[in-house]
């Protein structure tokens, strides 16, 4: 009985240390990625990056996503986005960066807003929020989804 | 008897002539005064000054045991490196954007520990940056940070943008070390952004379709040839609402894997092009020993600083 206890501590303890050591635990910002959203018909983060900024005053980051349409449209500030766009606006709450003092790097997914424009021009805003992340209501639509529209593109030469 | 005298007589000769030889960077005058660092608060300038000053300046306060030859030769050869790498002495005519990223560089050089030298640490021990003066000197960088003297940007409000798929062809000149420029990163994967408040920056981090691969399969340690990643920087631009967007292009470097071929530079190669011109960055063949030296703390993450978001954890 003696015996067998201090063997399975043993094997625990070993296990434990084999468990620990075989991954490179800090190669992924794990923390920061999408994880499990119920009904969201793509996975924005494989959309191509846009932009991104921040807010300073809750701390958080955002980067805009499109999909290909959206991409390849010139947007310019009289012009819109053309049917068929879906536009992705994902927010995190900021970390510090482990590794640079100086620098802050996505931490946690704080939202998840999407937009779509229909082939015959209709636009659809939805929230997801909460962890896990799930469609909520959100009560100023129509502003955001105007915000979104007119975020622009970063540009680079 | 007599042979064995007559031999430790000339060995101490010997070492007592060898005193004449001497590098020059360890013959100045001991215990010079304390120069001040304009701008720079009084506590962050002692710091520096006990713990950085003596490689990293002109005012080296050496003692006696450093002096000695042979010793004192190991001891310039720190000065000569350390002062090529960073020199405080120059901390004037410096512009004010360079002396604040000389403070972050040299604070993130002490968090890796790899400053102050540990070789020279243990026999200075007094040299040793401690717990406290680590605070001190990350409160001061803070207080001197983008963020904390915002309002300063100016509105960048360009009329029409061109998309970010389409690519005006161009002749973009080669980095000094040969690489060439790569003009369609924009449509790679983002993996991350960073909000750079030390340099007033904000970041995207992309990874081409092999890194992208290699993300997918976990298979990133090291990352596997011809990954490439790009990392673009934008002014932060403040808007009406307190929010802040990726104003101005500033820059975009290139970090390309080929175990083999970049051997010689830890596996990868640099690039950085700079401004709406994208003129390559750099004077010199190896102007990428820089790039090199910056990211040496990320050797055991193949020098690379970025930990991707993890695209593929998804469900829906
Ligand atoms: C004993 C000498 C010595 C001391 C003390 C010392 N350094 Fe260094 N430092 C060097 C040398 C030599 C290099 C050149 C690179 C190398 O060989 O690692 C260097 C390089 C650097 C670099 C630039 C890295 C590069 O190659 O571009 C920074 C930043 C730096 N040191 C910061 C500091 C700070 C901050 C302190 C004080 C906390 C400090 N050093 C104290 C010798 C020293
Ligand atoms: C003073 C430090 C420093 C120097 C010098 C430096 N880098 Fe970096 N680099 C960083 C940091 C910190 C990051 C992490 C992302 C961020 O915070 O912007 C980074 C990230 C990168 C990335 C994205 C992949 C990664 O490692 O995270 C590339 C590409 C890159 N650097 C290229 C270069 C090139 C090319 C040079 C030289 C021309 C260079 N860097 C010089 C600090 C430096």
């Amino acid at each position: 009985m003696k015996r067998k206890s201090i063997i399975g501590m043993i094997l625990f303890g070993l296990a434990l240390a084999l468990g620990c050591s075989s991954e490179r635990s800090d190669s992924l910002n794990d923390e920061a990625s999408v994880g499990s959203v119920q009904g969201l018909p793509e996975n924005p983060l494989l959309l191509t990056a846009l932009t991104t900024s921040i807010r300073p005053d809750n701390g958080t980051t955002s980067t805009l996503y499109g999909n290909e349409l959206a991409v390849r449209h010139t947007h310019t500030q009289e012009n819109s986005y053309p049917a068929g766009t879906i536009l992705y606006n994902v927010t995190w709450k900021q970390k510090a960066d482990p590794h640079w003092f100086g620098a802050r790097v996505p931490g946690k997914v704080f939202s998840v807003e999407r937009v779509s424009i229909g082939l015959s021009g209709e636009m659809v805003y939805e929230l997801y929020k909460g962890s896990p992340l799930r469609l909520v209501p959100a009560s100023d639509q129509i502003q955001r989804l105007s915000q979104v529209l007119s975020i622009q593109q970063a540009i680079s030469p | 008897m007599k042979r064995k005298w007559k031999i430790i007589i000339c060995i101490a000769l010997a070492l007592v002539c060898l005193q004449f030889i001497r590098p020059k960077e360890t013959t100045g005058s001991a215990y010079g005064v304390g120069k001040q660092l304009g701008g720079v608060s009084r506590e962050v300038n002692g710091i520096l000054q006990t713990a950085c000053f003596d490689c990293h300046s002109s005012e080296t306060r050496l003692h006696w045991y450093d002096k000695i030859t042979p010793v004192n030769f190991l001891v310039a050869s720190h000065i000569r490196n350390g002062r090529k790498a960073l020199d405080f002495s120059n901390w004037d005519s410096l512009a004010t954007a360079q002396q604040s990223a000389a403070l972050y560089y040299a604070l993130n050089k002490i968090l890796s520990g790899e400053m102050p030298l540990p070789s020279y640490t243990a026999v200075h021990p007094q040299a040793k940056v401690d717990e406290n003066e680590i605070e001190t000197l990350k409160r001061y960088l803070l207080s001197i940070s983008y963020g904390a003297k915002q309002g300063k940007v100016a509105p960048n409000n360009p009329k029409e943008i061109t998309a970010v798929g389409v690519k005006p062809e161009r002749e973009v000149k080669p980095s000094p070390n040969g690489i060439a420029y790569i003009p369609d990163y924009r449509n790679w994967k983002a993996i991350s952004t960073t909000d750079r408040f030390d340099n007033g920056t904000l970041r995207i981090i992309f990874a081409n379709e092999t890194a992208v691969k290699a993300l997918q399969s976990k298979k990133t340690d090291p990352w596997p040839d011809g990954s490439i990643f790009a990392k673009t920087a934008w002014k932060q631009q403040q808007n009406a609402d307190g929010s802040i967007s990726a104003g101005k292009f500033v820059q975009v470097e290139f970090m390309i894997k080929d175990a083999r071929k970049y051997a010689k530079t830890k596996g990868w190669g640099w690039g950085r092009w700079k401004g709406d011109d994208l003129l390559p960055y750099g004077k010199t063949l190896d102007f990428d020993t820089e790039c090199v030296s910056c990211h040496q703390p990320q050797r055991d993450n193949d020098y690379v600083f970025t930990r991707p978001i993890d695209l593929f954890n998804f469900k829906n």
